[in-house]
């Protein structure tokens, strides 16, 4: 971004030398990134046969067909349904969750704040399997089993800590000249958080937002464990619509893993820009 | 006007910091210390999963610290930390570095570098497992074309490469988040001072040591930090590929603590396996907060 | 036809009888199933009820057929009743059972993995004991006695039969034509042909464990079945006989021989990187001669071969020792029906099971239409299957009629045997566990679950 600009036109040579030093490796890492997901997208078009002869190679004539019956036999029309719900709620209240807690962690002086973080971080980073069935007991205790809002709930205990801990550093890296004088002013805290560090910070909440939603719509263990009714299952359950005792039909699991990732890619082709302004704004801290 | 009180300032922050800190505490507290210390309460027991439970002090724990296979995959989870800690955050650095100057074209690699970080675990283990079968998979295609050096290579199969073969898996789908993490860390770095570094003719090298490397620092330290806690946890991409196998020689101690759960019935040690690996990250990061406390990143 | 017959008039007989307001235990067998009976019954059960069933993931391709053939004749026959079905991948299943059990959150039915996963399951008291429902509907008539029996704790009934399966040696049968290749039934047979084909560079068996890493287990069986035999593996599953005897650890020195050879897979690295779906496009191509599997691959395997020119069989795993009688049928029980005692509506959940397997006619007709999803162990009569069923489908029955049963361990072996069954068998194919040390192992897990009393129910011999 910086270096080609004060490279003159005079070194033509050099300018293609440094071209090529910098898009060979990206094409590679491109082709490292992009080979596998092709063989997916290939196979979701083939027949079962054709996978299995052939598992790597180009589809003969592409099946559109097995979209369909994925669509169908995976029920995305419920899944993708409460995938969303799921999802809405869960970057909603971590980011309610987060915000608040990282304003106090990242600007206010609170004692005990360091113990705070490290907690943090071991939230980050615990194992569900160790947890999943103490917290099956007192969901059912709470009656918040087989419902999306209690899956909502530990959504929002488990993606909250890393939320937090990128906001914290977000709002770090931010001025603090604005809300000292809010202060002065006379404005409450929530006041100071609301109108002075929440339209500072939305590129930070883009961030969380976007990491929230991936972690969501992908999670498999909570909700395979805490959901039981068929038409509250989410998408990732979808995927799993097409095994049999020891085999799968292949296609159709292809096929349904390029649908459930389309409303990824798309959410995070709109916001990347925003996403890299958000990351940028705030880097990481420990 | 409290805080216009020098000393009364940071008490009154203090407590609203805490208000403010109360949502995020209570849902990590329900959803996970209390669950948590209900596991560590269950590790003192024989507890087979369902039915009678019986107090058996740190029986589990004395058994635990003799089980080869649990030291065996304490073993395997510090090999993946070294692996997480250099290839992926290596890719990830060399992918944002070359990307920051791509160009018009640097929204395109960026998305598709970001595509494997979006699918779901089952997806990717799935490609993988094809990629790797020894007779269908990329071994045998490159083969075909007239590269026969990886042709009946097992990846998944051979004892000494399978940890390789499954971290691999992991590492595809992971280095695509880092490239944006540091992408990002990389355009906050003051453009005035690779202009200098330019004026002082320094290289390449000198320029990203002297230059990129501090700037993206308190980036690579919380990378660095995550990657070390998350491979000692290591789960989903080792149970789904191997289920610790063959023989054992992928296995990491929550592939163990879930197996020992749910396959043979033994919650209890289950739940020792769980708090002595809670333990060990604690410790971990208790080591790198008092580096910190010690000026480390400062 | 007969028996058919017979059964519509039972059912006509007890639909009249329950004409009277009672209630409770006596509750119509409303559904019987066979259409005819269907109106006469509907009015029975008028009552609300919502029965949540856990399946395991095996109709999941045939939703369609299973909502016309199962859920809607009986949601039509018992107005008010709704049946939740919610289907999972069968290991998640074994996972979810007890957890939401002891939670309060079980189902009224549940799909059961197996007479090892029943056995913990009943001892905890979460089944409902299903001895009078059996003398009402006469299941013991219904089911094959051994299958019935596999779903008994001490002495009560807890679970119905759902699928049965069996470990088999899938064959090309067109290039055991082209080689005059006799399909083996003795060791010798067996290590003849295998050698024969790795003479010519054909792998003698196709194998692969990398979708499914305990279906190492499936070897383990073979060894244990046809080299050990039954009536030894009986003894050692009753603790007359010790896992450490030289009979297992022969039968596993064998098995490793064939796997060191490269006889499998080529090479134990191979099997456990290998997919099922190279296995069998291995077997379809002429790569590879035969796989030692299970009949639950017979549909699968059957789907590939069907537009070649190659043909296929199976036919039962040799007898690998002089004194194992031939044909060995290893059993498993490929799952169970279960009613949990939190069921409200226990009745009606016993009534569903009933009209879940109908009269056999109708079972051989759903097994020739979906071959991979109801294979289960009833009483046939003769001219039960339909002409158009494949005799390589109705053969598994005929076996198990004459055969001489074994015992497979994913149903007969209790949680921590069979889990060292296939965790530590990759050791010694691995060269880091000798045969002997793999059984003196097996031995000191197996004594330990004895003693508990974990060990399940295991049918007698002859």
């Amino acid at each position: 971004m910086t270096a080609g600009v004060n490279v003159g036109t005079a070194r033509r040579k050099w300018n293609l030398r440094r071209t090529l030093l910098v898009y060979v490796p990206l094409v590679i890492l491109a082709i490292v990134a992009l080979g596998p997901v092709l063989v997916l997208l290939f196979n979701s078009l083939k027949t079962g046969r054709e996978i299995v002869q052939d598992p790597l190679g180009l589809p003969d004539a592409p099946q559109l067909a097995n979209y369909a019956r994925a669509w169908r036999q995976g029920h995305f029309e419920s899944t993708m349904r409460n995938s969303a719900i799921l999802t809405a709620g869960s970057v909603l209240g971590v980011c309610i969750i987060s915000g608040l807690a990282a304003y106090a962690l990242g600007r206010l002086r609170v004692r005990g704040s360091r113990g705070v973080v490290t907690y943090l971080f071991l939230a980050t980073t615990a194992p569900a399997p160790l947890y999943v069935i103490p917290l099956f007991f007192m969901w059912t205790r709470l009656g918040q089993i087989n419902s999306l809002s209690g899956l909502i709930i530990i959504y929002w205990g488990v993606l909250s800590p890393f939320a937090t801990l990128l906001l914290r550093s977000f709002l770090l890296s931010l001025p603090t000249e604005l809300e000292d004088a809010g202060r002065v002013d006379g404005a409450g805290e929530i006041r100071v958080l609301l109108s002075i560090i929440l339209p500072l910070s939305w590129p930070g909440f883009v961030v969380v937002g976007l990491i929230t939603a991936l972690g969501t719509w992908n999670e498999f263990f909570f909700a395979n464990t805490f959901i039981h009714s068929q038409r509250l299952k989410p998408v990732t359950i979808s995927l799993l619509s097409f095994q049999h005792q020891f085999s799968n039909d292949w296609e159709l699991t292809s096929a349904a893993s390029v649908i459930a990732v389309v409303p990824v890619v798309a959410l995070f082709l709109v916001f990347q820009r925003r996403f890299i302004a958000g990351m940028t704004a705030g880097g990481l801290k420990g | 006007m409290t805080w216009l009180n020098p000393g009364g300032l940071p008490r009154r922050q203090s407590f609203q910091g805490w208000l403010f800190l109360l949502p995020l505490m209570i849902a990590t507290i329900v959803v996970i210390v209390l669950p948590t210390l209900a596991t560590v309460a269950f590790s003192l027991t024989d507890w087979s999963g369902f039915g009678e439970v019986t107090f058996i002090g740190l029986e589990n724990f004395r058994q635990l610290a003799t089980d080869a296979s649990f030291l065996q995959s304490l073993k395997h989870a510090v090999i993946w930390t070294a692996i997480f800690l250099t290839v992926p955050i290596f890719m990830g650095l060399l992918g944002a570095v070359l990307l920051s100057e791509a160009g018009p074209l640097q929204t395109f690699f960026k998305l598709v570098y970001f595509i494997p970080v979006t699918l779901a675990s089952v997806i990717n283990a799935h490609i993988w497992r094809s990629l790797y079968d020894p007779f269908r998979g990329a071994g045998a295609v490159l083969e075909g074309l007239g590269i026969p050096f990886l042709a009946d290579v097992a990846f998944l199969g051979e004892k000494n490469l399978a940890l390789y073969a499954v971290a691999w898996v992991d590492v595809w789908r992971w280095w695509g988040f880092l490239v944006v993490v540091f992408l990002a860390a990389l355009q906050a770095i003051n453009p005035e001072l690779y202009d200098s570094a330019k004026v002082d003719g320094a290289s390449w090298w000198l320029e990203f040591r002297h230059v990129t490397l501090p700037g993206i620092r308190v980036t690579l330290l919380f990378v660095v930090l995550i990657t070390i806690v998350g491979s000692l946890n290591v789960f989903d991409y080792v149970y789904i590929l191997t289920q610790g196998g063959p023989a054992g020689a992928t296995e990491v101690p929550v592939t163990l603590l879930y197996k020992s759960a749910f396959q043979k019935y033994e919650a209890g040690y289950a739940a020792a396996i769980g708090t002595t690996m809670s333990f060990l990250s604690g410790l971990v990061l208790v080591g790198y907060l008092l580096l910190q406390h010690m000026g480390w990143e400062e | 036809m007969k028996q058919h017959l017979s059964r519509r008039q039972f059912l006509s007989l007890t639909s009249k009888s329950a004409l009277a307001p009672v209630a409770g235990r006596f509750l119509v067998p409303a559904s019987l199933a066979t259409s005819g009976a269907l109106s006469s019954a509907s009015s029975l059960l008028a009552q609300e009820a919502t029965i949540e069933l856990w399946w395991g993931s095996g109709f999941l391709d045939i939703e369609d057929y299973f909502n016309a053939n199962v859920i809607d004749p009986f949601e039509a026959a018992n107005p008010g009743v709704d049946l939740e079905f919610s289907w999972d991948v069968d290991e998640e299943l074994e996972r979810k059972i007890p957890i939401a059990m002891q939670a309060g959150a079980g189902p009224d039915i549940f799909m059961g993995n197996g007479p090892s996963h029943i056995q913990a399951v009943a001892r905890e008291g979460w089944l409902v004991e299903l001895d009078e429902y059996a003398e009402q509907y006469g299941w013991e008539e219904k089911f094959q006695t051994w299958a019935l029996d596999t779903c008994r704790v001490n002495g009560k009934l807890y679970c119905l039969p759902n699928s049965v399966n069996q470990t088999c040696l899938f064959y090309n049968a067109s290039l055991f034509q082209d080689m005059g290749w006799a399909v083996p039934t003795t060791r010798a047979e067996i290590e003849t042909v295998a050698q024969e084909a790795a003479d010519r560079g054909i792998i003698p068996f196709a194998g692969g464990t990398s979708d499914c890493p305990l279906c190492v287990n499936w070897l383990v069986s073979i060894a244990f079945n046809h080299y050990a035999g039954p009536d030894a593996v009986h003894e050692a599953l009753t603790g007359a006989r010790s896992f450490s005897d030289s009979l297992f650890v022969e039968a596993t020195e064998l098995l490793n021989s064939w796997m060191q050879q490269g006889w499998i897979a080529g090479g134990a690295a191979q099997f456990f990187a290998t997919t099922f779906s190279t296995v069998h496009d291995q077997l379809v191509k002429r790569e590879a001669a035969m796989s030692m599997e299970g009949t639950w691959f017979i549909p699968w395997v059957s789907s590939l071969f069907a537009e070649t020119d190659d043909d296929w069989n199976w036919v039962p795993n040799p007898s690998l020792r002089e004194e194992v009688q031939y044909p060995v049928i290893p059993l498993g029980s490929g799952n169970t029906l279960s009613i949990t005692t939190q069921s409200e509506n226990a009745d009606i959940a016993a009534d569903f099971l009933n009209s879940y397997y109908p009269d056999t006619a109708t079972i051989g007709q759903r097994i020739a239409d979906h071959s991979s999803f109801f294979i289960a162990p009833v009483n046939f009569q003769e001219g039960d299957f339909p002409a158009e069923l494949d005799g390589r489908v109705s053969k598994f029955f005929d076996l198990l009629a004459d055969g001489n049963l074994g015992y497979s361990p994913w149903s007969f072996w209790p949680a921590r045997t069979h889990s060292y069954l296939y965790e530590e068998v990759q050791k010694v194919f691995t060269g880091d566990l000798s045969p002997a040390d793999y059984c003196a192992g097996m031995a000191a897990v197996f004594d330990e679950e004895l003693a508990a009393g974990a060990v399940p129910p295991v049918f007698g011999r002859g």
